[in-house]
């Protein structure tokens, strides 16, 4: 291993290497991640995008440590997660990693605000400042006025803005969102891309999309393309990740 | 007796975990710990048990005192003199109130309330997170 490996390493928001991910099936084993090797840098907005069953949600259940790799290593903010414990991997997704969802999973008991506030509240932030930093949060995206409202109140783009705000409000390094779009329409996935630009470009998050919608492809700056678990195509493009 | 109650409970509290798969992989994916979902999940056996304890309690009370306060009366059945194998039986049932018994029950339920929620809470904590949170067409 060379001195380039190392920094790499320690200074990339996540570094892969040579990754697999077998799910043993009844009989057959099916690869879902076949070596994938990849670094993103702080700051990056990148899709990685593929039919389904090309792997990408499996990539990012690996990257976000919800699920461990049968082989490979993965390193976040150059910690390597394959080594950490249960707990380890909780504090880490707790503060350094946020997730949004297809289905935006947003606690139906409560109102839009502490729904946003909740990684605040595990974190031990108090009610003073978590009111204070989700506030400022909805109000930057255009959602104030619908703190008080219950998920099932809120249409599904402003469900999808809260869930980001949810992902973004404990400041994480990381944020990984699973095909975000999905049930939008166009117009509301348009806010919700801007609204995520907005928060890459202000607060330097590092974006991770897996996607098959064309317009989070058009609007990434990084596109991977994967093909049956393996990466087939990794372009970069417009500007540099914002730091 | 106990037996029952506690079946019932592993039964609900169980029922709940499986339901609310997703929400508690939902809840580790924000960064619970697998120990704090099944807290979770035995402070929610705690708190169903003693909340029924306490109505089940209650209701008991107030419908021994409303309808029994005078005694059960089988005076219609048999009189004062009427004795079984040697024991004369008062045909007048009265109910015997002890604070004893009341706090007894409200420890078992506790106990019960413990007991049966460790085996759904264990279920939580192996819950695999990327499974619970795939999205259901």
């Amino acid at each position: 291993m060379n001195v380039t490996n190392i920094n790499e390493r320690n200074t990339a928001a996540v570094r892969t290497e040579e990754v697999w991910k077998i799910f043993e099936q009844e009989a057959e084993e099916v690869q879902a991640v076949r070596g994938v090797t990849l670094v993103i840098e702080p700051g990056e907005f990148v899709a990685m995008a593929g039919p389904s069953g090309s792997g990408k949600t499996t990539l990012l259940n690996l990257i976000g440590g919800l699920t461990r790799p049968s082989r490979g290593e993965i390193w976040v903010e150059g910690r390597d997660i394959a080594a950490m414990s249960n707990r380890e991997l909780a504090r880490m997704r707790l503060e350094r990693i946020g997730f949004i969802f297809q289905a935006y999973n947003l606690l139906p008991v409560l109102t839009a605000l502490e729904n946003a506030e909740f990684p605040l509240l595990l974190q031990g932030v108090n009610g003073g400042e978590r009111h204070r930093r989700v506030r400022e949060l909805f109000e930057r995206t255009g959602m104030a006025g619908l703190e008080d409202r219950r998920p099932g109140k809120l249409s599904g783009g402003q469900q999808q803005r809260v869930a980001v705000i949810r992902a973004v409000v404990g400041e994480p390094a990381l944020v990984l969102a699973d095909e975000p779009t999905a049930n939008l329409d166009r117009a509301a996935s348009d806010a919700l891309l801007d609204m995520m630009e907005e928060l890459n470009r202000d607060l330097g998050t590092t974006f991770v999309f897996a996607t098959h919608d064309p317009r989070v492809m058009e609007r990434s700056r990084r596109l991977i393309r994967l093909v049956d678990g393996a990466i087939e195509s990794d372009e970069r493009r417009g500007s540099e990740p914002v730091r | 007796m106990f037996g029952i109650i506690a079946l019932g409970i592993v039964n609900t509290v169980l029922m709940s975990v499986l339901y609310r798969k997703r929400e508690f992989g939902l809840l580790q994916a924000l960064g619970f710990t697998p120990r704090q979902t099944g807290g979770l999940i035995i402070t929610e056996g705690l708190i169903l048990t003693f909340v029924s304890g306490l109505i089940g309690i209650t209701l008991g009370l107030f419908l021994t005192w409303f309808f029994f306060r005078d005694g059960l009366d089988f005076s219609f059945a048999w009189d004062e003199e009427w004795s079984f194998s040697g024991i004369a039986m008062d045909p007048v049932f009265v109910p015997l109130f002890r604070t004893t018994r009341v706090i007894q029950s409200l420890v078992f339920l506790f106990l019960i309330g413990v007991f049966a929620s460790i085996y759904p809470a264990y279920r939580a904590t192996r819950i695999d997170v990327a499974e619970a949170m795939k999205f259901e067409r």
